[in-house]
């Protein structure tokens, strides 16, 4: 399985190489790869299906417990052939939608990438190598999204993609690890003998985290918004990775934990709660949608929302409608993602009120789109007439609140009728509209993927349990957990839930034929505007950068002073704080005995700073520094250093005397500070002048010992033959420091040299 | 042995002299500076290598014993940091040859570099704070020159700032020295080690811990002491932003880790719960400041900022996993951050400009520079499997072992953010239009091409080995981390058994 993905991963890498050799018949090599996926995947059909659960270990970080371990149940086997059949016609289909494309090499690099990483998600048994594909599928699906660059519409749906795709991402990575603390293990498959997750301290964060990257993925309320606006992708996109695959990787997440997360109240209720609201919000949002990809887009989501729904209501019959609905959905939608492609394609249009009566120019798509338009109301013998009834059977049969959550799916349920009939039937009857473009049928390419993918909706209609049974059976027994058996029929018998889903496509008639009456007024319009996320997107994304707007120019505003004012003061409050609290301050021992001499030395360089301080002029403010500095040096002579004083000497003086030189040069003295800054500044040093004496008499109130003082004095002349001790610590005990000491002066040297030289002011 | 723990330091001091003297040959200063640079790597590896098979060694200069001379030891977090230094090194030179104008290599730009290296080294490889402190002024002065070569009024504006504060920083890190001196009677740190363990006034150990945190916070630039890297980055040429930005905040949290791992041990609470707090507005701070950016160079800049946080926050939760997430991570940044300033300065090179309002239309024209672009860009966001993913994924499992819930949840935002930067200079540089008043494209000739892209695949090579290849780099971070905890083998190695 591992092959499977490095395949697609390595061909994305070589199409680049790919095109240049083959020019345009690349793209239909390229189809291949997921065709040839697709029967490999095939082969373990009879495998999986007699229960059997293939694994497959390769070490990647074992340090870290994340290996590439691959799985196959039903579950995975049932997804990867979803990826790659669609995959199949999707690819064939835009090597004819995007012939004429200039980027249409980066279109299949990001597209195998993407099948790739999908593939890895749905494979994978490690939770973090999942995590790794589920995270490269946000990725490319941001790639994708914005394929027409060039427009700012996509760059900015492709953004909005990513960044809630990016923080469902983080909070999965979070929860994943949570998880990981919890089971002590990485592998799903040993996390299923685990007891007590729920009962952990830890399990709530973890289902939190967990749920918020699989509703950001899957476009579960309130993250939705994304969705419809990643329709700026090309069309084999979007009904590639925005309603068959990659938009379910949450729910396949959901479907995937359920047996180590699940069985609690939390984890169903919140499901439940979760995917009803999504399914019915945007059902009454796509009433009012008018572009066929939106009109699509949102209609996905709710049936999204309908499979979250499921797997929170939980009972066998439950998970088996899910997988069915699951399966119908990605073989209709796509279906029908991929005519609006063609008749956007051929029409100039995607307009739904412009588009009427196509089916005598584009016979065959309109054959498709009838197809799968029946399969999605849930018409009979379509295999999504199965799926509709296995979930209206479970809901009444789910024990609690039945009336409500029945009005909830029902809901959902009507308006994918209306859906279908809107985006597959609509455009295709009636009288003629002029569009755009004058049209024509759609080439080959186009519509014998789509034909594949309807047929195959109404056959497994025909024949659910020779074609799907037994992958069903594997796939639901996955996801509870526990092993399922259940016979798939299309025909139950003329029973309530019959019944109630003629009702449904009553209703989906009824709205299809007044559903001018309600674009406008209805509550449609209403709920759409006052439930508006996308409308916090982009509040928090402005939010965030007026706050760093402000933040950064209060912190990094330009003036010196204040970045020295800072820095300053939290040296001040850290130390300080340590010093008052956890130093015995007793220990300082101020009965010094003082020498006049000294007093006067002292005075003198007080007297000096505060010239310093009040000078009006630069000179005058440097001279005085001179004296504290002379100030300084005399005590070294007192405190018996004649070297260090000699040196403090010229290094005064010199100063003074290259400052006295370059001051004439410098602009004027300007005071930039008012009294209060003064005085805040005064209160800074002086408190930092107080805190460094009081540090230096802590520290002096100790006698010092060190072994290196002793050492020196007695191994200066017979080791190192030097009667100065201090020089030879300088240039033998620690000649390295002098030598560094002598290169930071050369290369100061170079700077001066440089700096007045070398000028490139208005230069390139 | 002796000698191979010196060269690192030695090669580089050796070449800037020759460098020096050879001021007018321009074709010597290219091509001499670029074997130095190998040569140095080359030691490089072979160091790494000794202390990989072998463990910690120490060199007792001039033969004075420890504690009594300078000492200068390598471990493999000090070993790793030269290698990775030698890299950086190597990659600039090559990176300089086209993009680095005659007029600054007449005045020594290639000097200086080996310079810095050396400061650099010597940095990660003594065994004695003062001697560090040292180093640190070398590394101060060189880059200080290396800022302002040119003269030009952004750069002046920036290399002023830059040196104030960090001289500011220096005279932090004296006094603590002094104070140190005081205390201990000793600068050897692992002697220092020894000593503040056995001291009874543990309150003034924590005083010179927040000292030193002041004056590596500075290096570091951590929040709030950050300023003058904003300030001053984006204004010299690019391979020389690029060599700062992976090298030098580096060399201030390379010695964060040293002393709060070696010295200041004792006191965690207070001392470690700081960092943390740093840490988390480091990260944040940082973030941020890059979401108000338009400008390519600024925009990384303030991402190195956010991301010394990560490397913070990795000490300050003080597990060996969390400081092994840590060493990861600052491996993964230094290649991942110098090459996105290599390829802004790509950029500048065709467009004309790092002001992102300027440039656009890069993805039409050179799809492969926007692979280049995305694979560090996206390592710096942290997705995976690149080697980013892996730094922050460490760094937040360790912080969610020890229940730190807080400071992952901010690691994982700032993460966020910073996908949010990244695809923000691929907006509006890759995907955007150029705008209409844009000059015409500068196409690179063979040479440039070759010089300034070489250096960019093989850092993208680097990143994506890291990544795919996790297990060696995280083990290894492991028993760097291991090694730092348990001081005792790094102290014996420096006081031969004894003491």
């Amino acid at each position: 399985m591992l092959i499977a993905v490095l395949s697609g991963i390595i061909i994305a890498a070589l199409t680049p190489l790919i095109f240049r050799v083959m020019k345009e018949k690349a793209s239909l090599l390229l189809s291949l790869v997921p065709v040839f996926l697709f029967a490999w995947y095939l082969s373990y059909y009879n495998r999986v299906a007699n229960g059997e659960i293939i694994k497959e270990v390769s070490e990647w970080i074992p340090a870290m417990g994340i290996n590439l371990t691959f799985s196959m149940d039903g579950l995975s086997l049932l997804f990867a052939l979803i990826i790659t059949g669609i995959g199949s016609v999707v690819f064939f289909y835009a090597a004819a939608y995007l012939k004429h494309d200039k980027y249409i090499t980066r279109f299949y690099v990001y597209i195998l990438f993407f099948m790739a990483s999908m593939l890895g998600v749905v494979t994978s048994d490690n939770i973090f190598g999942l995590f790794v594909f589920w995270e490269l599928t946000s990725l490319s699906s941001y790639l994708l999204i914005g394929y027409y660059f060039d427009k700012e519409s996509s760059r900015k749906s492709a953004l909005q993609a990513l960044l809630v795709t990016g923080t469902g991402g983080l909070a999965l990575l979070a929860g994943l690890i949570l998880l990981y603390i919890i089971t002590g293990t990485t592998e799903i498959s040993e996390m299923l003998a685990v007891t007590g997750i729920s009962s952990h301290e830890l399990y709530t964060g973890a289902v939190i985290l967990v749920l918020i990257g699989a509703f950001t993925k899957s476009a579960q309320f309130p993250f939705h918004f994304w969705l419809p606006n990643a329709m700026a992708a090309p069309s084999p996109v979007s009904a590639y990775l925005h309603s068959a695959t990659m938009v379910k990787a949450g729910v396949f997440l959901l479907a995937r934990l359920n047996p180590v997360l699940g069985g609690t109240e939390f984890w169903q209720n919140t499901l439940l709660i979760f995917g009803g609201t999504t399914m019915v919000i945007a059902a009454f949002l796509a009433l009012k949608q008018t572009d066929l990809k939106k009109l699509l887009a949102y209609s996905t989501v709710s049936v999204l929302g309908t499979l979250t729904f499921m797997i929170g209501l939980g009972t066998e019959t439950a998970l088996k409608g899910m997988v069915i609905y699951l399966l119908a959905h990605s073989l209709f939608k796509a279906s029908l993602f991929l005519i609006a492609g063609s008749i956007d394609h051929e029409t100039g249009t995607r307009n739904v009120s412009q588009l009427s009566g196509l089916k005598s120019f584009m016979p065959f798509t309109a054959f498709v789109a009838i197809f799968a338009a029946l399969s999605k109301m849930g018409f009979f013998p379509f295999y999504g007439f199965i799926g509709k009834e296995t979930l209206y059977d479970a809901v009444l049969k789910s024990g609690s609140n039945e009336i409500l959550l029945f009005s909830a799916v029902f809901i959902g349920g009507a308006v994918s009728g209306f859906v279908a009939i809107t985006a597959g039937i609509k455009p295709f009857i009636g009288r003629t509209i002029e569009t755009p473009k004058s049209p024509h049928e759609a080439p080959l390419l186009m519509y014998a993927g789509p034909i594949v993918l309807a047929s195959a909706g109404f056959i497994f209609g025909l024949l659910p349990e020779s074609f799907t049974g037994n992958i069903v059976e594997k796939t639901a027994s996955a996801i509870a957990g526990t092993n399922i058996e259940y016979t798939i029929k299309l025909w139950h018998g003329f029973n309530l839930v019959f019944l109630l889903s003629v009702v449904t496509l009553v209703v989906a008639y009824l709205l299809y034929r007044f559903r001018t009456k309600f674009t406008n007024i209805s509550i449609a319009s209403g709920v759409g505007d006052f439930i508006k996320p996308s409308m916090l997107y982009d509040k928090s994304l402005s939010m965030m950068i007026s706050l760093a707007r402000g933040q950064t120019r209060l912190l990094q505003n330009g003036y010196m002073r204040y970045y020295i004012v800072l820095i300053v003061s939290t040296a001040l409050g850290l130390t300080g704080y340590v010093l008052f609290t956890s130093v015995d301050m007793s220990v300082i021992d101020i009965s010094f005995d003082i020498t006049f001499s000294e007093v006067v030395i002292l005075l003198v360089m007080i007297a000096a700073s505060i010239t310093a301080i009040k000078a009006k002029r630069r000179l005058s403010a440097i001279a005085s520094l001179g004296v504290v500095g002379y100030g300084v040096a005399i005590i070294f002579i007192m405190y018996g250093a004649p070297d260090l004083a000699l040196t403090q000497f010229s290094i005064e003086t010199l100063t003074v005397i290259l400052f006295v030189l370059a001051i004439y040069r410098l602009p004027k003295y300007l005071p930039f500070s008012n009294t209060t800054l003064r005085f805040r500044d005064f209160i800074i040093a002086a408190a930092s002048g107080v805190m460094m004496t009081m540090i230096v008499l802590l520290v002096t109130s100790e006698e010092m010992v060190s072994q290196l003082k002793s050492f020196f004095a007695e191994n200066s002349l017979p080791l190192a033959k030097g009667k100065n001790v201090v020089n030879v610590i300088l240039v033998d005990f620690r000649a390295l420091d002098t030598m560094g000491e002598i290169t930071v002066l050369a290369i100061a040297a170079i700077g001066v040299y440089a700096l007045i030289k070398l000028r490139m002011e208005g230069r390139k | 042995m002796d000698l191979l723990l010196l060269l690192p330091v030695l090669l580089p001091f050796a070449g800037g002299i020759v460098l020096l003297i050879l001021k007018n040959h321009q074709k010597s200063q290219l091509y001499g500076n670029a074997v130095v640079s190998l040569f140095s790597l080359i030691v490089a590896v072979g160091l790494f290598s000794a202390i990989y098979d072998k463990g910690i060694y120490s060199v007792q200069l001039g033969g004075w014993e420890a504690p009594f001379g300078i000492t200068f030891v390598a471990d493999l977090l000090g070993s790793v940091m030269v290698l990775i230094t030698a890299i950086i090194g190597f990659t600039t030179s090559i990176y300089s040859l086209a993009s680095v104008d005659d007029e600054r290599v007449k005045y020594g730009y290639y000097p200086l570099i080996q310079f810095l290296l050396m400061g650099i080294n010597g940095a990660f490889l003594t065994g004695d704070i003062f001697n560090l402190y040292v180093w640190f002024e070398v590394m101060l002065i060189s880059s200080f020159v290396l800022l302002s070569l040119g003269g030009t009024r952004e750069q002046l504006e920036g290399a002023i700032k830059y040196v104030t504060l960090n001289l500011l920083s220096s005279a932090f890190f004296l006094a603590a020295i002094g104070i140190i001196y005081g205390l201990a009677g000793t600068l050897n740190m692992a002697d220092l080690a020894v000593k503040f363990s056995a001291i009874e006034n543990e309150g003034m150990v924590t005083v010179v811990a927040m000292l030193l945190f002041i004056a590596f916070g500075i290096k570091s630039a951590v929040f709030p002491l950050f300023f003058w890297l904003p300030a001053s980055y984006h204004t010299p040429p690019a391979a020389v932003s690029a060599i700062f930005a992976g090298l030098l905040t580096k060399v201030g949290v390379y010695a964060l880790f040293r002393v709060f791992t070696l010295l200041f041990t004792s006191n965690t609470e207070y001392t470690h719960t700081i960092l943390l707090f740093v840490a988390g507005f480091t990260m944040l701070s940082g973030v941020l400041g890059a979401a108000a950016q338009n400008d390519f160079r600024r925009i990384l800049s303030f991402h190195i900022i956010s991301q010394i946080g990560y490397m913070i926050m990795g000490l300050a939760l003080y597990s060996p996993l969390a400081i092994a997430g840590g060493i990861f991570y600052i491996i993964h940044h230094i290649i991942v951050k110098t090459n996105l300033f290599f390829i802004s300065g790509y950029v500048n090179k065709i467009k004309g400009s790092y002001e992102l309002k300027k440039v656009g239309g890069l993805y039409k024209v050179y799809p492969w520079l926007g692979f280049l672009f995305l694979i560090p860009a996206m390592s710096l966001a942290g997705i995976p499997p690149l080697s980013g993913f892996w730094a922050k994924f460490t760094v937040a499992k360790a912080g969610l072992e020890l229940e730190s819930f807080m400071i992952v949840g901010v690691s994982l935002l700032v993460g966020l953010l910073t996908l949010f930067s990244m695809t923000k200079i691929w907006n509006e540089a890759f995907w955007t239009d150029s705008p209409k008043d844009a000059p015409e494209d500068v196409k690179p000739g063979v040479f440039t091409k070759i010089s300034m892209l070489t250096p960019v695949i093989i850092l993208v090579v680097i990143t994506i080995t890291i990544g795919l290849y996790a297990e060696p780099f995280f083990n290894f971070s492991v028993r760097a981390a291991d090694q730092l905890l348990n001081s005792g083998e790094y102290i014996n190695t420096v006081l031969g058994g004894g003491s």
